[in-house]
């Protein structure tokens, strides 16, 4: 996910500053800097803070979804179809988060915290 | 030495130069594109057919450059409009930038050979932008070797100047007007307003130049009169001068210029205007008489000047529906009789096509009665010329509302709508504010139509644009604008009433009418049948492309090729694009760095087949220029690097 989101960021400056984009300098090439590297935050955040308390999670994992979703749709509008592809991969990425043993169980973090106590 | 003096072997050869009658031929070779609309029929038609619908998909870049002339007019200079199409001629693909230079570059590397420089005032004297459309050529039909300026490129100047440049070397042809500069405001006849700016190139004819010029539009009722120039292609001196309005209406009118290109008939000796409408643009109560010679087309023999025939287009025009494109002149079949045709479209939609002889319709034009002004001192003309095979580019009543511009500005297009005077199309300006379908950007724009003379087929871009007009009193324009002159206010000062123009758009900046807001069309000019219409470009807001279906506003032309192929730029998507003539179908497009509003040059250089797009953009489809010159070929054909 945070791969996807960062080569998402990449081609989102590249087609803000490169001419032959066809979008470059545009608010919707601004749009989508912005939110991918929003989603490359959070992607990030949900490595390295984990494991995250279960609400602060939900919200989180729901927010990235909008975010991916979003980002793919408006890297469709402005014809980037490599930022929809990369979306796409981030996408990809947003579900293994969520396939078992690949995040730790919500309920693991207070027995995490009473083992320490 | 007296530079009046010539030496006798130049002189010998001046004298076997002048014998040998001069030309831009009629028909162009095969390989050259060596007039703006590619030749002098204003065909726009390429016999050019290596890249093919079956192989076009396969097109690249053969080279591109930046000529540096472009401006976004964020700084001290005015933005720049380039709509100029390259001329590949005498091996050499010539070009004219808006900075008033001209460019030669080698053909199949985009390599510059030479540049000359007008070092014309960069300033913004009679248009918005600084803008040109392209340069001019002539060649003596012998040229005498090691002479100078026996070809010779030309380029107009926002200030009124048109230069003379010796085609090989870039050099000035010091024979022509003064030091090879020929002033053409010295015949302006209200020089005190502002230059007769020359940004269309020349029409070239033999030995002579055909020069029309643009002006300040809007601004003031007394403007230059309409006026054409007949200059010898050598040295600049006048021949005659062509005037479409009568000197006794000076006083209360004026423009009715050509600002478009013109044609040639070469066969009849004939030379086709399209003369634009008369000063002030959207009030006409100071200039009743009937002017029969203004926004309309006039054929005119080209070695007198003298008036052959004249079709006006619009009576009385208030709506400055210019006559704005060379009419493309193609021969058709009817009845089993090749008659010799006029295309002229126009910004109201009309395609009138007439006999180039003689004036006459060749489908029907009625006399249609129009709404009524209701303006004091105002008197509209009561019918108009209306056309209805070919069908209109745009249809006689306006698209409608959009429900989602009207839902995003909570009811602000409806209301409008119903506020605004609408009678249909024609409806005069008004105090109230009138909803303009279609409006001054048209219909079809500047660039025209093409066709293929084979198959009589016509091709052409069109757009669908609502304005609104509203003429103030003097006295609410004069409080309007006391702090300034805010944008869409023009005073036509002398008038008795100021004008505001504005795109009905809601505070979103989306239009308040349906889609497509542009489209290309083809018909069968044998029969006047629509063949196809499909939207064409894409409509592009803050990066986000619209639906295709959309379609978007256009400004340039299409070139058609003899192998079936239309090539065209002219959306505001910054795209060039190729399509399939008998089905419409885009077989490839390309992304460039702006709107390439020009029309493309189609050559073959070395056994390869070129496609040339200047691609300059135009503010008025978007805030995006360029000076970006890009050439496409297939890759691997004969002669390839």
């Amino acid at each position: 996910m945070a791969g996807g989101a960062a080569a998402g960021l990449m081609t989102s400056i590249i087609d803000d500053v490169w001419k032959g984009s066809g979008i470059d300098g545009t608010g919707g090439a601004l749009l989508v800097i912005v939110s991918s590297a929003l989603i490359l935050a959070a992607s990030v955040l949900l490595v390295v803070a984990r494991p995250l308390p279960r609400p602060f999670g939900i919200v989180i994992g729901t927010l990235l979804l909008f975010g991916i979703a979003g980002t793919g749709f408006a890297g469709y509008m402005l014809e980037s179809d490599v930022l929809a592809g990369f979306m796409a991969f981030a996408l990809i990425g947003w579900c293994v988060h969520l396939a078992p043993g690949t995040r730790p169980a919500a309920r693991d973090v207070p027995r995490a915290a009473g083992a320490i106590g | 030495m007296n530079p009046r003096v010539m030496p006798l072997p130049a002189a010998l050869a001046g004298l076997m130069a002048a014998a040998a009658q001069a030309q831009t031929p009629a028909r162009p070779a095969a390989q050259t594109w060596p007039t703006f609309n590619g030749d002098l029929e204003a065909r726009k038609y390429s016999t050019e057919a290596e890249i093919t619908p079956a192989n076009v998909s396969g097109l690249k870049v053969a080279w591109e450059m930046h000529t540096g002339d472009v401006s976004d007019g964020s700084g001290q200079l005015p933005a720049t409009v380039w709509s100029a199409t390259p001329l590949f001629v005498n091996d050499t693909l010539y070009l004219s930038t808006p900075f008033y230079r001209i460019f030669a570059l080698e053909p199949d590397t985009g390599k510059v050979k030479w540049i000359y420089d007008t070092h014309s005032k960069k300033e913004a004297l009679t248009q918005p932008d600084l803008k040109t459309r392209g340069a001019a050529y002539w060649q003596a039909a012998n040229p005498v070797e090691g002479q100078a300026c026996q070809k010779i490129v030309y380029i107009g100047t926002m200030d009124a100047a048109l230069h003379a440049v010796d085609a090989d070397t870039g050099k000035p042809c010091s024979g022509f007007g003064q030091n090879g500069v020929l002033n053409v405001n010295q015949w302006n006849s209200m020089s005190a307003t502002w230059p007769l700016s020359v940004l269309q190139p020349p029409t070239v004819y033999k030995d002579t130049l055909f020069i029309g010029w643009a002006g300040k539009d809007w601004a003031l009722a007394q403007a230059p009169a309409g006026s054409v120039f007949a200059v010898d292609a050598r040295t600049g001196a006048l021949k005659w001068t062509f005037n479409a309005l009568p000197p006794e209406v000076a006083p209360r009118t004026g423009t009715a210029n050509v600002w478009a290109s013109m044609s040639i008939d070469p066969e009849n000796n004939l030379l086709f205007l399209p003369v634009s409408s008369p000063s002030p643009n959207y009030y006409g109560g100071d200039r009743k008489e009937a002017l029969p010679l203004v926004t309309a087309v006039v054929a005119l023999n080209p070695d007198t000047g003298a008036v052959v025939w004249s079709r006006q287009l619009v009576h009385h025009d208030l709506w400055d529906y210019d006559t704005n494109s060379a009419p493309v002149l193609v021969d058709i079949q009817r009845g089993g009789k090749t008659v010799p045709a006029l295309v002229q479209s126009t910004k109201q939609g009309f395609i009138y096509v007439l006999n180039r002889l003689t004036g006459e319709p060749i489908y029907p034009i009625e006399e249609t009665p129009v709404p009524r002004s209701d303006v004091a001192g105002e008197q509209s003309a009561p019918t108009q010329p209306e056309t209805t095979t070919p069908v209109p580019t745009v249809a006689s009543e306006w698209p409608g509302v959009s429900t989602i511009a009207d839902i995003a500005s909570f009811g602000y297009c409806s209301r409008e709508a119903n506020r605004l005077r609408n009678d249909g199309r024609f409806t005069p300006p008004s105090l109230q504010g009138t909803l303009t379908y279609p409006a001054t950007a048209g219909g079809v724009e500047w660039g025209g139509g093409a066709v293929d003379p084979a198959t009589g087929t016509y091709v052409v871009n069109s757009s669908s644009v609502v304005e609104i007009y509203r003429l103030l009193t003097r006295r609410d324009y004069d409080a309007k604008t006391m702090d300034g002159t805010p944008k869409g206010y023009y005073p036509m000062s002398g008038a008795p009433y100021g004008f505001h123009l504005n795109t009905f758009v809601n505070w979103l900046g989306m239009p308040c009418w349906n889609p497509p807001y542009g489209t290309l069309s083809s018909y069968d000019l044998n029969t006047g049948k629509l063949l196809w219409k499909e939207p064409f470009g894409e409509v592009q807001k803050w990066g986000f492309y619209m639906p295709l279906s959309w379609g978007s506003v256009t400004i340039g032309a299409p070139v058609i090729t003899r192998s079936g192929l239309i090539f065209i730029g002219a959306s505001m998507d910054s795209r060039v694009r190729a399509i399939d003539r008998r089905s419409g179908e885009v077989l490839w497009s390309a992304r460039v760095d702006a709107p390439a509003v020009s029309m493309p040059a189609v050559y073959r250089y070395k056994g390869k087949e070129y496609v040339a797009f200047a691609v300059g953009g135009n503010t008025i489809l978007e805030p995006k220029v360029s000076d970006q010159m890009i050439a496409y070929a297939l890759p691997g054909q004969i002669g390839a690097r």
